[in-house]
């Protein structure tokens, strides 16, 4: 089973990039860094998602987890998504990344309501309040019980 | 560590129960069984939970869980709260416990933004859960792998109890012919149902 990381270079990625590379997994990160285009090459990085593999769609990428997500209805992979509290508390400084993230809690609840195939959808607080060892956590904790398909996390 | 367990002689209640007894905790049940009845004693099941660490806000009637979300948040450490994924869906399940279950979780979403001093709330999400009466291998009866089972509920509390910033786990569910044809018993005349059921199939 591969790993892959779309955004992988920062942050959370970052860290869930190096804690699975930790474990001995085979990790593939994606980012600016190492000539995706997130945005563009959005084909071209889930072609390379075999069945079975777990897909972690991190980065926002100027709104594009939805187009990931329906890129890969049909590839059998384990997929996470990151969320945000945004979605039910919207950031009034950012009202289109708060619609944006309404949207794929949306489109999340949908598709999951007959999912294809496993899906987490974790609702994320603020970067800066997130714990990132709690985050590599839920991701461990549902690859042992997948029929969770939704965690939420505290504010404070 | 002192658990107070409404609904705790069957089902998922039972589960917790026991899931509590293993871990050597003082665990009191509150049930009819045992003279504790959610109609009626609802100021008592307050009081007599209110010195616990953590309240397990489980059996369901009419608007009782959040009486007892509202009586119990400032007084204990950790609560579960066992709402429904039905709420999400309330053009399927025509009745009133889908509005209890959404004024539930929403108390619960509000009670996230509180200050300390409050209870730290876990809302699970529930779907089709595994019963006790019901023969999980007769396939005539179920039909479908997407029955939670009290185990990975139970697994799930245990997370967050190691995770304390963990507030919200939803479970997934399907429509399949088992589930469908326990809505259409309860809705028969549900066009939503009857639509989504349509879509399904096609798929």
């Amino acid at each position: 089973m591969t790993t892959h990381i779309i955004g992988h270079s920062r942050g959370l990625g970052e860290y869930l990039y190096n804690a699975f590379k930790l474990e001995m997994h085979d990790v593939r990160g994606y980012s600016r860094s190492n000539g995706y285009s997130l945005e563009r090459d959005i084909a071209k990085i889930c072609y390379q998602v075999e069945p079975d593999d777990l897909v972690i769609l991190n980065a926002y990428a100027s709104g594009t987890q939805v187009d990931y997500l329906k890129t890969l209805e049909h590839s059998h992979a384990k997929v996470v998504v990151m969320g945000s509290i945004a979605s039910i508390f919207p950031d009034v400084t950012d009202a289109e990344y708060s619609q944006y993230k309404k949207t794929l809690e949306l489109y999340f609840n949908n598709i999951s309501a007959e999912p294809k195939f496993p899906m987490l959808y974790l609702r994320l607080t603020g970067s800066s309040y997130q714990d990132y060892q709690l985050v590599y956590n839920s991701i461990k904790f549902w690859l042992t019980n997948s029929k969770i398909t939704f965690i939420g996390y505290s504010t404070l | 560590m002192k658990v107070a367990i409404t609904g705790h002689t069957a089902g998922i209640g039972k589960a917790f129960y026991q899931y509590f007894s293993k871990k050597n905790a003082e665990v009191i049940g509150m049930s009819r069984a045992n003279g504790y009845d959610l109609n009626t004693d609802v100021d008592r099941i307050i009081e007599n939970a209110k010195d616990c660490d953590i309240f397990i806000n489980n059996a369901y009637r009419d608007d009782k869980q959040l009486q007892l979300l509202n009586g119990l948040y400032k007084h204990v450490h950790r609560i579960v709260v066992c709402g429904s994924l039905s709420r999400f869906y309330p053009e399927l399940i025509l009745t009133d416990y889908v509005h209890e279950k959404q004024a539930l979780a929403e108390r619960c979403r509000i009670l996230s933004l509180a200050p300390d001093g409050v209870a730290n709330i876990l809302h699970l999400d529930l779907s089709f859960i595994e019963s006790t009466n019901v023969d999980l291998t007769d396939p005539n009866v179920f039909t479908s792998d997407n029955f939670i089972k009290f185990d990975e509920i139970v697994s799930g509390v245990d997370f967050w109890l190691h995770n304390p910033k963990v507030r919200q786990i939803e479970f997934v569910w399907k429509l399949t012919p088992f589930v469908y044809n326990q809505l259409k018993r309860a809705n028969p005349d549900c066009t939503a149902l009857n639509q989504l059921w349509n879509k399904v199939r096609a798929l």
